[in-house]
């Protein structure tokens, strides 16, 4: 049925930048996080979790703390001493505010959404006010000698809690001074580290102030009088990061051997009113240190320097305990880094600093199934390009003939020429460039590379025209008025037809327009679903438009009657399988066989699956991953019990999946191991036995 | 298996002798008692202290008319004096005159609290109030629930679901009434209970709660224990009914007076007056398997009250009040019968319950022994063997005995052939002990060879075969009976490790199951073993005969730990000391008999097991072969149970130290392998994890895939 000479290709150095830190908004349900190499990514909890903004990295700028504050505003603060409000609709840095207080280390914003606390390496605590266009700085707190490193708010917004080093300070919001000095106990660390540092620090309602040290100490202090209530030694590593649920009851903490621990207000005795801090659940997602943790409603979020981030629900708090309770392990981005010259056999990789061609091997053998065939020709890296200026890269792209490569960082793109005669190979820049008017998000050329897409703000897309020597801007495809005025989503995802006739245009809202490129104008929308697409890809032959949504819905429409398609129809009514409902990772890659044309190839992190549209859709009785079982049988039996999915998870985790122009399958892998050997090392940690 | 510990006195009682302190209820958390007595004086005690907390005392001229109660809601103390006066006070207050005092408009018969409901009180007409009620409007209306004539005689509180029971048993002209009060909605039912018989009167109640219903324990006067099921639903129709009882247990005589509460499911526990006179007896009784698990004489009359709250029975004697607490434990048949059958100790007028009298009377009223009748009423195929036999018994010869044995096994496959091989067991070992030259061994083997006989079945077969020293008759029964109590399995032992080579020589035994391990050429050691006659004890392991012989036992021990590969005692000794290691026992009950080994029996058992615990080693396996696979576990247990008995005589006797400290050697080195085995499962099962990547560790391959 489906027999595909695969590529699997495990050279791709993909390694995940570690997480630096988490924030999450209870109002929007959304969960920023800021990455080592600056980047910053929004996650869309309702819809499984999806990763629905992406905004590059600088290289001059590192995030040390990052925060929701009400409206959905996106504020961080970093080394460099800027704080950064984040523009989430085209993508960028909005605008960013110098502290004067040399690199922050914390910002936290006021429990009424108004101020924004900010706290610098100079030992001042400035207080900014939060205004709709841009923050005004207020006021500075008492400066203090050592740096602060963290912050917390009362919850009455009354005062401010500053943690730093071997000292707790609070300070009074309205008079700015001084009230409190905990000194923390470094007894016990004498010989071997001679500061004991806070790294985070809470405030309980009741006055009560949490906070946690390099020491591996989690301690309770009373506000008012600044004395220790409570000391738990939690961890023998340092304890970097806490946070506490909404309703007080329940605080996590991480630490720097990987493990989250969850400590739960409970009652003493069952029946008693008197209530303890207990440590209940010790988690060990990562492998090396938790530098933040979030707590929401619901669940226990954490960022590792592993590059994870682990969403851990609680039962306790969840009503139906089935697929909602499952941990969820978020490794890999959830948009595509790598792409396909189908044509030529090339593939493009995308690192946050450079990028790298690498030519696939050959064989001139065939086999059967399972037969590791004898690479005649191998692979080779071809070039690596190294970004211009300090500002990563942020979309990719290679033309299917393999010719022209262009990527886009926040602000610039850029278009090289690529010519091989021979064995020689020289790249050089397209001398006539002009830039689209504003910033590329997403990146697509024509199936005949004469036309560049480019994916911006607003749904609008670029068209750039190419020539031999020159790009130039020719028109912008204007969303239909109506439809985008409301919310100005940029877009997301870009799908040609092969002919190069078609375009799909795709945003995070879930709008998909259709344009006609050969007449610049728009033909039709798909209708509008409540999850966001993760993959469109138009078939070749008939022009159906395929979609995957992030609640792992697949859906066909057609484009050219406007409407699903009756498979598309049937597979709504017939509703999938729950285990295909019930996967991790969205669906990152569609594409199609050309010589089949009944088919659907997909794949998410974990498997790879061919749609056959002719088979019956398998219910929930049927086993949905059957492919060793079928294996086994016979051809006549092998009939009755094909269905329309077949998904093999031989190759995982998997990056990218795509089709080249000779049938050949290429499959990117990224093993995790891989990833952990490339990690620096963890914590050393004694273990019994070894 | 329930027994007595500790007893301890809490207090003195004041009054007359034989008379008991009027009510003990819990107070509070289980330590805590509260004692009313005399009719005046009410004292918190602490249990565990053995002293009083508080103690409050009424006016002269006043009446405690009601025991006091403690109301754990609150944490006061509730008590009536004078019928109709209610006083409420805390433990803090020292006067009872200064604290709260209620005058109520109906007499009051008794309150009632338990920890998780709210107190209730009951009038001696039989209404039920809340006290919290009682308290807002005492003087509120009380209404008459029973008649006039009617006298309430005993009551109880449960609580189910939460919800108080209250059930109360009322006496008219010598018919007794059950009443059950339950609040909600207000529902009171009322049963007659039937006379057991015409002439018993019920002398105590105990009751607990059961699913639905209140299963209610009487004592009666002719000695029975009765049981009657009170449900707690209203019948259809509303009419009174008549509620029967039946028969749970039989106590040896009839009483006057007596006591019984309920310990748990199983056990009750009887306060009754003993056949002596002027003493009084304490039993646990077991009541699925009718059998004393405890007891305990009273030296002088007792006030036969038994009160019990967490795990702690109350008993007054002497004018003292005494505490003693019990254990319960569920039983097996085996360990119930382990106490019964105990014939060695104190010859008590208490005659047991068993299997022998029970298959032998008629007259019992037990469900055992009407099954037992049945058998015999029947009058089958094994009934009348049974009579034959046991007639031929006592008179044939040893020749007409094993014929007559045999004829009896062709019935085996009839369902009470148990019963008639106990019978004729029983039979055989009775003529035993009469008549000392008879002993029909094969008739007896071919009985426990049948496989159906059990310790209970027939006690005195194991204590004939000591006697005989008869060791393929023991190892038989140590490898048939399941049952066998640890005093009986530890006396085997004994004969096993003390018995002279000679006799072991003589007897049968199959000796294929050592022999892959004890080389016989090393039998000769045996010859130096002491030859003490067999049962003979060693008083702190010093005997007389010792001395003559103390040249030899220095021998003996010093070569031990010289050749420690060497097999200690010879292969038919092996044998027979792995059986008794293979049988079933309880850590807890063999340890004090184990004491009773004298040191050299310890010392060459130790010995013994070393050298097992050294081969199990060297082979590396956990089981050595035999019927009855000995596994290195029972060989540890064995030796730590030992160690444990006789540490502190092993540690002080010069003789043994080379063998404490070969075994310590033995231990370290052990310990060290294993820590050793430890580190390499470690690094093991990291090269495991280690394993999987490994398989596509190509960065490029191009392979086939087909989905079919």
């Amino acid at each position: 049925m489906g027999e595909f000479t695969v590529h699997c290709v495990r050279f791709f150095n993909y390694v995940p930048s570690g997480v630096r830190c988490i924030s999450y908004s209870e109002e929007t349900e959304r969960l920023a996080v800021a990455r080592n190499d600056g980047s910053v990514e929004v996650y869309n909890f309702p819809a499984n979790y999806y990763q629905e903004k992406i905004i590059p990295g600088d290289e001059k700028r590192s995030t040390e703390s990052i925060c929701w504050v009400p409206g959905g505003r996106l504020f961080s603060g970093g080394l460099n001493g800027d704080i950064i409000e984040y523009d989430l609709e085209r993508l960028c840095v909005k605008y960013s505010v110098n502290g004067f207080g040399g690199p922050i280390w914390n910002i936290v914003p006021s429990p009424c959404g108004t101020q924004l606390a900010v706290a610098c390496e100079d030992g001042s605590v400035k207080l900014f006010a939060i205004t709709p266009e841009r923050i005004v700085f207020g006021k500075s707190l008492d400066r203090q000698k050592e740096r602060i490193l963290c912050l917390a708010w009362h919850p009455s917004g009354s005062h401010i809690v500053a943690g730093s080093i071997n000292t707790i300070k609070v300070f009074n919001v309205s008079s700015g001074h001084l009230l409190q000095v905990m000194r923390m106990d470094r007894r016990a660390l004498v010989g071997q580290k001679r500061e004991c540092i806070v790294w985070g620090v809470a405030v309980l309602s009741c006055g009560e102030i949490a906070s946690v040290d390099s020491s591996g100490k989690l301690q309770f202090w009373d506000l008012e009088t600044g004395t220790l209530i409570r000391s738990y030694t939690a961890s023998s590593s340092d304890i970097l990061s806490i946070a506490v649920s909404p309703e007080e009851d329940s605080l996590v903490i991480g630490t720097a051997q990987g493990a989250i621990l969850q400590f739960q207000y409970l009652e003493r005795q069952a029946g008693k009113e008197e209530k303890q801090w207990v440590s209940t659940k010790p988690f060990q997602h990562h492998t090396r240190d938790v530098l933040s943790v979030a707590h929401s409603n619901t669940c226990l979020i954490s960022g590792g320097l592993d590059g994870n981030i682990v969403i851990r629900p609680l039962l306790e708090r969840i009503q139906t305990k089935t697929y909602e309770a499952a941990l969820r392990k978020i490794t890999f981005p959830h948009r595509n880094l790598v792409s396909c010259a189908q044509a030529s056999r090339l593939l493009l990789f995308q690192f946050p600093d450079h990028l790298e061609l690498w030519r696939l091997g050959h064989t001139d053998q065939s086999g059967k199934d399972g037969d590791i065939l004898p690479v005649t020709q191998e692979h080779e890296l071809l070039l690596q390009l190294k970004r211009k200026g300090s500002e990563n890269i942020r979309c990719s792209c290679i033309s299917r003939c393999g010719t022209l490569v262009s990527y886009a960082t926040a602000s610039r793109l850029f278009l090289h020429r690529l010519r091989y005669d021979n064995n020689n190979f020289s790249i050089s820049k397209v001398p006539k460039f002009t830039q689209p008017p504003t910033a590329a998000l997403h990146l697509k050329f024509s199936p005949d590379s004469k036309q560049l897409y480019v994916g911006t703000e607003g749904g609008r897309v670029h068209i750039m025209d190419l020539s031999e020597d020159t790009c130039q801007h020719n028109h912008t495809l204007q969303p239909p008025s109506g439809t985008w005025a409301a919310s100005s989503y940029p877009v997301h995802l870009l799908a040609t037809s092969s002919d190069g006739s078609l375009l799909a245009v795709a945003s995070s809202n879930s709008q998909i327009d259709i344009y006609n490129v050969k007449s610049l104008s728009y033909l039709c929308s798909v209708p509008q679903y409540n999850s966001p697409p993760t993959a469109i890809s138009i078939h070749p032959s008939n022009k159906n438009l395929v979609i995957a949504y992030a609640d792992h819905q697949v859906v066909e429409f057609s484009i050219s009657e406007k409407q699903y398609t009756d498979w598309g129809r049937k597979v709504i009514k017939h509703g999938l399988h729950h285990d295909w409902l019930e996967r991790d990772t969205p669906i990152m890659g569609i594409t199609f066989n050309p010589s089949k044309s009944k088919t659907i190839l997909l794949h998410d992190n974990y498997m790879f699956c061919i749609i056959d549209k002719s088979l019956p859709l398998p219910d929930d009785k049927t086993v949905l991953v059957n492919q060793k079982t079928l294996k086994n049988l016979s051809v006549s039996a092998r009939m009755s019990h094909a269905h329309a999915f077949k998904i093999t998870r031989k190759y995982q985790p998997l990056l990218f999946m795509d089709l080249l122009d000779n049938g050949e399958l290429v499959l990117v892998e990224r093993t995790l191991s891989d990833i952990q050997a490339q990690l620096p090392p963890p914590m050393k940690r004694k273990q019994f036995g070894t | 298996m329930a027994a007595l510990c500790e007893e301890l006195t809490l207090c003195g009682v004041q009054g007359a002798d034989g008379v008991g302190p009027q009510g003990l209820e819990a107070a509070g958390d289980g330590d805590r008692v509260l004692v009313t007595e005399a009719q005046r004086t009410v004292t918190l005690y602490k249990v565990s202290d053995q002293r009083p907390l508080g103690s409050w005392t009424v006016k002269q001229g006043q009446r405690v008319t009601c025991p006091a109660v403690y109301n754990a809601g609150t944490g006061e103390i509730v008590v009536i004096h004078d019928d109709k006066v209610l006083r409420v006070w805390k433990e803090e207050d020292v006067s009872l005159e200064k604290v709260f005092k209620t005058t109520l408009s109906a007499a009051v018969c008794r309150i009632h609290s338990l920890p998780d409901s709210e107190t209730l009180v009951l009038f001696h007409h039989g209404a039920v109030r809340y006290l919290d009620s009682l308290l807002t409007d005492p003087r509120q209306e009380i209404e008459n629930v029973i008649t006039t004539e009617e006298t309430i005689k005993w009551s109880m509180m449960f609580v189910e679901n939460g919800q108080p029971i209250i059930m109360f048993i009322s006496i008219k002209a010598s018919d007794l009434y059950i009443n059950i009060w339950r609040p909600s909605p207000g529902i009171s039912l009322r049963y007659k209970l039937q006379p057991f018989t015409k002439n018993s009167q019920t002398l105590n109640f105990t009751a607990s709660l059961k699913k639905n219903a209140v299963s209610l324990l009487i004592l009666y006067s002719t000695g029975h224990v009765c049981q009657c099921l009170v449900p707690l639903v209203q019948s259809s129709d509303g009419a009174e009914s008549l509620l029967s009882v039946s028969s749970l247990l039989q106590l040896p005589t009839p009483v006057d007076s007596g006591a019984l509460i309920l310990l748990d499911d199983t056990h009750l526990a009887t306060l009754t007056p003993s056949t002596e006179k002027q003493k009084d007896i304490l039993c646990i009784w077991n009541t699925s398997f009718q059998t004393i698990q405890d007891r305990k004489t009273f030296s002088q009359k007792t006030s036969r009250q038994l009160w019990n709250y967490d795990r702690m029975l109350f008993v007054q004697s002497r004018k003292k009040l005494h505490v003693l607490r019990y254990v319960c434990e569920p039983s097996s048949l085996a360990s119930a019968l382990g106490k019964a059958s105990n014939t060695n100790a104190d010859q008590e007028n208490v005659p047991v319950v068993s299997w022998e009298a029970l298959t032998g009377s008629k007259t019992k009223q037990s469900k055992f022994s009407k099954k037992a009748s049945r058998v015999k009423q029947d009058g089958g195929d094994g009934g009348c063997q049974l009579k034959v036999s046991l007639s031929g018994i006592q008179s044939s010869s040893e020749g007409q005995i094993s014929s007559l044995v045999r004829k009896a096994l062709f019935s085996q496959n009839l369902p009470d052939f148990q019963i008639t091989a106990g019978k004729l067991m029983e039979g055989l070992v009775e003529r035993c002990n009469k008549d000392p030259a008879f002993y029909p061994q094969n008739a007896l083997i071919d009985l426990l060879n049948t496989n159906k006989l059990s310790y209970s079945l027939c006690p005195g077969v194991m204590a004939l075969g000591l006697e005989k020293s008869d060791v393929q008759l023991l190892q038989l029964c140590l490898r048939q009976f399941i049952d066998i109590p640890e005093m009986v399995l530890c006396s085997c032992l004994k004969m096993f490790l003390s018995i002279s080579e000679d006799v072991l020589s003589g007897a049968e035994l199959n000796t294929t199951s050592v022999e892959s391990y004890i080389k016989e050429k090393e039998a000769p050691n045996l010859k130096d073993k002491p030859k003490e006659p067999a049962g003979r004890p060693m008083q702190n392991g010093f005997s007389p005969d010792s001395i003559e012989e103390g040249s030899c036992d220095v021998q003996v021990l010093k070569k031990v730990p010289h050749n420690p590969e060497a097999c200690p005692v010879s292969r038919k000794r092996a044998v027979l000391l792995n059986t008794v290691l293979t049988a079933a026992f309880s850590e807890n009950y063999l340890l004090p008999h184990l004491k009773d080994l004298t040191t050299d029996q310890v010392i060459l058992f130790l010995t013994y097991l070393q050298f097992l615990y050294r081969t199990c080693c060297q082979q590396l396996t956990m089981h050595l072969p035999g019927q009855k696979k000995l596994s290195i576990t029972e060989v540890v247990d064995w030796m730590n149970l030992l160690l444990d008995a006789n540490f502190t005589i092993l540690v002080l006797l010069p003789k043994a130290r080379p063998l404490i400290r070969s075994l310590q050697k033995c231990v370290n080195q052990q310990m060290q392998l294993f820590l050793e085995l430890n580190q390499v499962e470690g690094s093991l099962s990291e090269l495991q994890k280690l394993q999987r990547p490994c398989e596509s560790h190509e960065k490029y391959s191009i392979e086939v895939l087909e989905l079919y």
